[in-house]
C-alpha cells in the first residue's frame, strides 16, 4: 500500500509539472534616452562661421594647396668618398711628415636641379676614415665653400693605426645645421659641386714607416637628413599637378528636396613667395551630390592658364604675390554649384615651374618660409530656403527578443524639443529588413515647429516648444528581430508663419535645438 | 477542484513537516519493530501578497492589472515572503540495536529541502509588477531588501529511542541551488516627466558559477528530544526539535555582483549614438554603466536553512476528548520572524482526531490551521493546513499544507 501511495505521488508530480502554464504580466516603464542641445557654436571661430548683425555668416577659409622648400628642392642622403693613394711606388715617411695632400670636387646627384648655394636648417655628415698604415696618422679635412659665420669648415682627426691587414678606422659625426654651402666648385660657375681638401701626416712621435701606392686612405662623408632653409640655382622645368578631393560629409545625408541660397561669392586665392617663373591652371572644380548629379564650376581661371608673378625682396623682406579668382552669381554658376548640395568636391590643377627654361641664369630662390599656397574663401550670410529638404541617416541595428520570454510588447518614443532654428522638421523612421526592404514606417505625430512660430525666451532668443510621439505598435515589435536597419528621415522646411510658404531665412546667432527623448514601453514579464 | 489541485500541488512540490500544522502524536508504546514515515509539507507565505496573485504562479496565466495593483496596495513599507518545501522518507528499525545497553533503534532518512525567503520594500514589488511609470515624481525606497534561495537533498543516519521516540540524525546535504542577494541603502528617484532619474544602489548578489546538479556539500543534524513534564497534576510532553542545523560548502566558486554607486541619468547625448565612439559600438555594457562589479570568488561556508522548535505535543494515550498543543518555531531564514502557535485537538473516536490552531509569525501574520488524522492499526494518515483562509479564499496570504503517512510493521 505504501508503495502505491509513493507511486501515486510521483505521478502527481509529473502531471502537475507538465500542466503548469507560464505566468505573465504587463509592466509600464519610462526611460530617458537622449538629452542634448544641438547648436552651431563649435563651428564658430574656426574659419567656418562668424556672427554679424545677430545672424550667422559663413566665413569659410580652406587651404587646398600648400607647398614649400622641401617640396621643390631636396638633398637626398648622399655619400661622398675620397680614395687617397701615393702617385709613386713607395716612400719611407719620417715622423711628423705629410704624405697625402689632395683637393677634389664631388658632385651631388640632384637630377634636374642645378643648385649653386644652399643653407642647411638641419643635417649631419657621418664621417668614416680608414688608415692603411701601421702608425697613427693625423688627417686634416677642409671643405672649401662650406662656412658657418664666414668660417670654413675644417677638422683634424687622429686616426688609429692599421693592425695587420685591417685598417684603423675613425668615425665621427659633424652637425651641419646653419652651414652655408657654395656648390659652384673651384671655378665658381658650376653647380651641385662640393669641394673637399684632405691632407695626411704621421705623428711626430711615430716611427718611420713605409707607405706604398697600395695603401688606400679612404674618407667617406655621408650627408644625412638634410633640411634646407635656403636654396639658389635653377629649379628645373617641372610640372606639379594633382587632383584632390575634399568631402562635405553632412551633404552625403541629403536624400531629397532642395535649397535656395542667397547671392554667394567664393574667392580662390593663390599666393607665391618662391622666386621662379611659373604658370598655373585649374583644370576643373566639380561636385557630385547624393543622387549622382555633377555640377562643375564655370568661371575665370577654370581651364585657362595664368602666370604667377615672382615675389619681391629677400629673406626678411620677402613680399609674396597673389592671384585672386572671384566667383559670384554674376560671373559664374557658383549658386548652382552649392545648391547642388554636393558632398564630394574635386579640384584638378597643374603648376609649371620655369616654363621657358633657365631664363634667370640660375637665380631661382626659395626660403624657409617661401610657399606656393592655394586657398578658397567664402563669406556669405548663412541663409537658406529649404523645400522638403530631407536629411537621411541609416543606422545598423540588431534587436532580438524571444517571444516566450520577458519582452517589450509595444511602446512610444516621446520627443520634446525646444527649437530656436527657423526650420520646421518632420521625423520619419523606416524600419528595414536585412535586404533593406521596408517593414514599417513610424511617423512623428507632430512636427518640430519652427522658432518663427514661437516667442522670445529669457535669453532673448526666439524659440518654440514641440512635443511629438512615435508609436511602436505590437505588430512592429513582433517584427523587431527582422529589423536590421533604421533609416531616419529629417524633412526640413522654412515656412513663413503668415503665408505658410517657404522663405529664405537667416540663422540667428546662438540658435539651438534642445532635444529630450524618452521611451514609454510595455514590458511583458514571463516566468 | 482548484482547491484540490492546489492541495495536490503543495503535497507534491512541498514536502516537509512542520510541527505546528499537525502536532506530533506521542506514542510511548514499545511494540513497534519497523516503521516507514513519509511526511511532507510546504508553505507559501507572505505578509502582503495574497492568493489572488499567488494563484497565477501556481496555475499560470496573465495577471490582470487590478490584481497587481490590489496586491501592491496591500503592502506595508517592509514585507516578507517565503516558500519552504521539505519532504522526507524515513525508515526506522527498532529491532536493530547498535548499542547493547541502550534501547535504541536506527533511523535512516532521505529528503529534499527548498527554501526561498525574502524581505523587501513595497517599491521593489511595485517595480517588478507595475513598472516605474506609476512612480514617476517619487522616490522608491529599495533599502533593507534581501532574498535567499537554497535547494538541497539530504541523506541521514541516526538513532531513535524506542520508548521516548527521541532521535538524533547526522545528515549529509547535496546543495542543488544557492542564490543570495541584498540591497542596503538603495533607491530610485524620478522626476514627474520621466526625463531624469537618480539610482542609488548598494548591494550584492551572488550565485553559483557552475551548472552542475550538485553545487556543494554540507553536513547537519536533525534532533528531536521529548521530555515529560508534570505540571498542574498532569503529565505533558515537551518536544525540542532542531532540523537541518549545519553548514554547507560550495564546491565551485560563486559569481558575485556588487555595486555601490549613485547614478544620475537624464539621457545620452547625440554623439553617443554616432561615430566610432558610439556606445552601441564601443562595448559599453549596462553593467559597466551602473558600476556593477563582477567577481568570481571562493564562497564562504553557508548556513543551512535550519529551524528550531519547542512545543507541547499531543499524548497519544490520553483518554481526553480535548488536548491542547502549542509552541514556538524559529527559522534561520532572511526575512522570517519567530512563529508562535497554539491549537486544540479533538479525538471523538479512537482512530480519528482533528484539530484547529492559530499562529503568528514566520513569513506571515495571523493564520488559522486545521488538520485531520486517522490512526489505524498499521497506518497513520494525516493532512493539515496552517492557512485556512488561504485554502479557501483568494484573499488569503499564501497556502500551507502538510501530510504524514506512517506505516508500522
Amino acid at each position: 500500500m505504501l508503495v502505491k501511495l509513493i507511486v501515486s505521488f510521483c505521478l502527481l508530480i509529473v502531471v502537475a509539472s507538465s500542466c503548469r502554464k507560464t505566468t505573465s504580466w504587463d509592466t509600464n516603464w519610462v526611460a530617458p534616452l537622449i538629452n542634448d542641445t544641438l547648436d552651431l557654436s563649435n563651428l564658430v571661430n574656426d574659419s567656418t562661421l562668424d556672427v554679424a548683425g545677430g545672424f550667422y555668416n559663413v566665413n569659410l577659409k580652406r587651404t587646398l594647396l600648400d607647398v614649400g622648400v622641401g617640396d621643390f628642392v631636396a638633398i637626398p642622403d648622399t655619400t661622398i668618398e675620397q680614395d687617397l693613394t701615393l702617385s709613386f711606388a713607395s716612400i719611407t715617411v719620417p715622423p711628423g711628415a705629410q704624405f697625402v695632400n689632395a683637393i677634389e670636387e664631388n658632385t651631388f646627384d640632384l637630377q634636374d636641379l642645378e643648385l649653386k648655394k644652399i643653407i642647411l636648417k638641419a643635417g649631419v655628415i657621418d664621417l668614416e676614415i680608414e688608415n692603411p698604415i701601421h702608425e697613427q696618422v693625423k688627417l686634416d679635412l677642409e671643405l672649401p665653400g662650406v662656412t658657418l659665420n664666414n668660417v670654413t669648415l675644417s677638422k683634424s682627426y687622429i686616426v688609429p693605426a692599421a693592425v695587420g691587414t685591417t685598417p684603423g678606422v675613425l668615425k665621427r659625426t659633424i652637425d651641419m645645421s646653419n652651414y652655408s654651402i657654395d656648390l659652384t666648385g673651384e671655378n665658381g660657375s658650376s653647380f651641385n659641386i662640393l669641394q673637399s681638401k684632405v691632407s695626411v701626416s704621421t705623428l711626430s712621435t711615430a716611427n718611420p714607416v713605409v707607405v706604398t701606392n697600395q695603401d688606400h686612405t679612404i674618407v667617406k662623408a655621408k650627408f644625412k637628413n638634410v633640411v634646407l632653409k635656403y636654396a639658389r640655382g635653377y629649379f628645373g622645368n617641372r610640372i606639379i599637378s594633382d587632383t584632390s578631393d575634399f568631402n562635405i560629409d553632412f551633404f552625403e545625408n541629403i536624400a531629397g528636396g532642395s535649397i535656395d541660397l542667397p547671392a554667394t561669392s567664393v574667392k580662390l586665392k593663390i599666393e607665391n613667395s618662391i622666386k621662379f617663373d611659373a604658370r598655373a591652371q585649374i583644370n576643373f572644380l566639380k561636385n557630385v551630390n547624393h543622387s549622382g548629379t555633377v555640377v562643375s564650376l564655370n568661371g575665370d581661371g577654370i581651364g585657362n592658364t595664368f602666370l604667377l608673378d615672382q615675389p619681391t625682396g629677400s629673406f626678411n623682406s620677402l613680399q609674396p604675390t597673389y592671384i585672386e579668382l572671384l566667383y559670384n552669381s554674376g560671373n559664374s554658376n557658383i549658386e548652382n554649384y552649392f545648391e547642388n548640395l554636393g558632398y564630394k568636391h574635386t579640384l584638378a590643377y597643374q603648376i609649371q615651374i620655369n616654363p621657358w627654361g633657365n631664363t634667370s641664369a640660375g637665380w631661382n630662390e626659395i626660403y624657409e618660409h617661401s610657399k606656393l599656397k592655394m586657398t578658397v574663401e567664402a563669406n556669405l550670410p548663412l541663409s537658406i530656403q529649404a523645400d522638403n529638404l530631407t536629411i537621411r541617416d541609416t543606422f545598423d541595428v540588431n534587436l532580438q527578443q524571444t517571444k516566450d520570454k520577458s519582452r517589450i510588447t509595444n511602446g512610444t518614443f516621446v520627443l520634446d524639443t525646444d527649437n530656436a532654428f527657423p526650420f520646421n522638421g518632420n521625423v520619419k523612421l523606416h524600419l528595414l529588413n536585412k535586404n533593406k526592404q521596408e517593414l514599417h514606417v513610424v511617423q512623428s505625430s507632430h512636427p518640430i515647429v519652427s522658432s518663427l512660430y514661437g516667442a522670445l525666451n529669457s535669453a532673448g532668443i526666439q524659440h518654440q516648444l514641440s512635443n511629438s510621439e512615435f508609436v511602436i505598435s505590437e505588430a512592429m515589435v513582433e517584427n523587431l528581430d527582422k529589423v536590421k536597419f533604421i533609416v531616419v528621415d529629417f524633412e526640413l522646411n522654412t515656412p513663413n508663419p503668415t503665408t505658410q510658404t517657404n522663405q529664405m531665412v537667416g540663422i540667428p546667432a546662438n540658435a539651438f535645438l534642445g532635444i529630450k527623448l524618452k521611451a514609454n514601453f510595455n514590458l511583458k514579464a514571463v516566468i | 477542484m482548484m482547491k484540490i489541485g492546489a492541495l495536490l500541488f503543495a503535497m507534491v512540490f512541498v514536502t516537509s513537516a512542520f510541527g505546528q500544522s499537525m502536532p506530533m502524536i506521542y506514542d510511548t508504546l514499545e511494540t513497534r519493530k519497523q516503521e516507514v514515515v513519509l511526511d511532507g509539507a510546504g508553505q507559501l507565505s507572505s505578509t502582503a501578497v495574497s492568493n489572488s496573485l499567488f494563484n497565477f504562479f501556481i496555475k499560470g496565466g496573465e495577471i490582470p492589472e487590478n490584481v497587481r495593483s490590489d496586491n501592491y496596495n496591500q503592502h506595508n513599507d517592509l514585507n516578507r515572503v517565503g516558500v519552504i518545501a521539505q519532504g522526507e522518507l524515513s525508515y526506522i528499525n527498532y529491532t536493530v540495536r547498535p548499542f547493547e545497553k541502550k534501547n535504541w533503534g536506527i533511523l535512516v532518512k532521505a529528503g529534499t529541502l527548498t527554501t526561498v525567503s525574502s524581505r523587501y520594500r513595497s517599491g521593489l514589488f511595485g517595480l517588478a509588477f507595475l513598472g516605474n511609470e506609476p512612480f514617476l515624481g517619487t522616490t522608491i525606497d529599495l533599502s533593507n531588501s534581501t532574498a535567499t534561495y537554497i535547494g538541497a537533498h539530504k541523506l541521514g543516519f541516526g538513532f531513535i529511542d524506542l520508548k521516548s521516540k527521541s532521535s538524533v540524525n547526522l545528515n549529509v546535504y547535496g546543495i542543488t541551488n544557492y542564490n543570495h542577494g541584498y540591497l542596503n541603502n538603495s533607491s530610485l528617484t524620478q522626476d514627474a516627466q520621466g526625463y531624469n532619474a537618480e539610482v542609488i544602489l548598494n548591494g550584492q548578489f551572488e550565485k553559483t558559477s557552475r551548472s552542475t546538479y550538485f553545487k556543494g556539500l554540507g553536513v547537519g543534524v536533525d534532533a528531536n528530544f521529548i521530555l515529560p513534564i508534570d505540571a498542574f497534576s498532569k503529565r505533558s510532553y515537551i518536544q525540542f526539535q532542531v532540523q537541518n542545523l549545519g553548514v554547507a560548502f560550495l564546491s565551485h566558486k560563486v559569481v558575485r555582483y556588487s555595486m555601490d554607486t549613485t547614478i544620475q541619468f537624464n539621457g545620452f547625448e547625440i554623439n553617443d549614438f554616432v561615430g566610432d565612439g558610439a556606445i552601441v559600438n564601443n562595448g559599453t555594457s549596462v553593467f559597466d554603466a551602473i558600476g556593477l562589479k563582477n567577481d568570481t570568488i571562493t564562497a564562504d561556508p553557508i548556513a543551512l536553512p535550519f529551524s528550531i522548535q519547542v512545543a507541547k505535543i499531543i499524548d497519544e494515550h490520553s483518554s481526553n476528548l480535548l488536548q491542547s498543543y502549542y509552541g514556538i518555531q524559529a527559522y534561520y531564514q532572511k526575512g522570517a520572524i519567530p512563529m508562535v502557535y497554539a491549537g486544540l485537538q479533538v479525538k471523538p473516536i479512537e482512530w480519528f482526531r482533528f484539530g484547529a490552531s492559530v499562529s503568528y509569525g514566520g513569513f506571515a501574520k495571523f493564520r488559522g490551521g486545521l488538520y485531520v488524522q486517522a490512526v489505524m492499526k498499521k497506518i497513520n494518515l494525516g493532512i493539515a493546513t496552517t492557512n485556512i483562509v488561504g485554502m479557501v479564499s483568494k484573499k488569503g496570504f499564501g497556502q500551507a499544507y502538510s501530510f504524514r503517512i506512517n506505516y508500522r510493521i
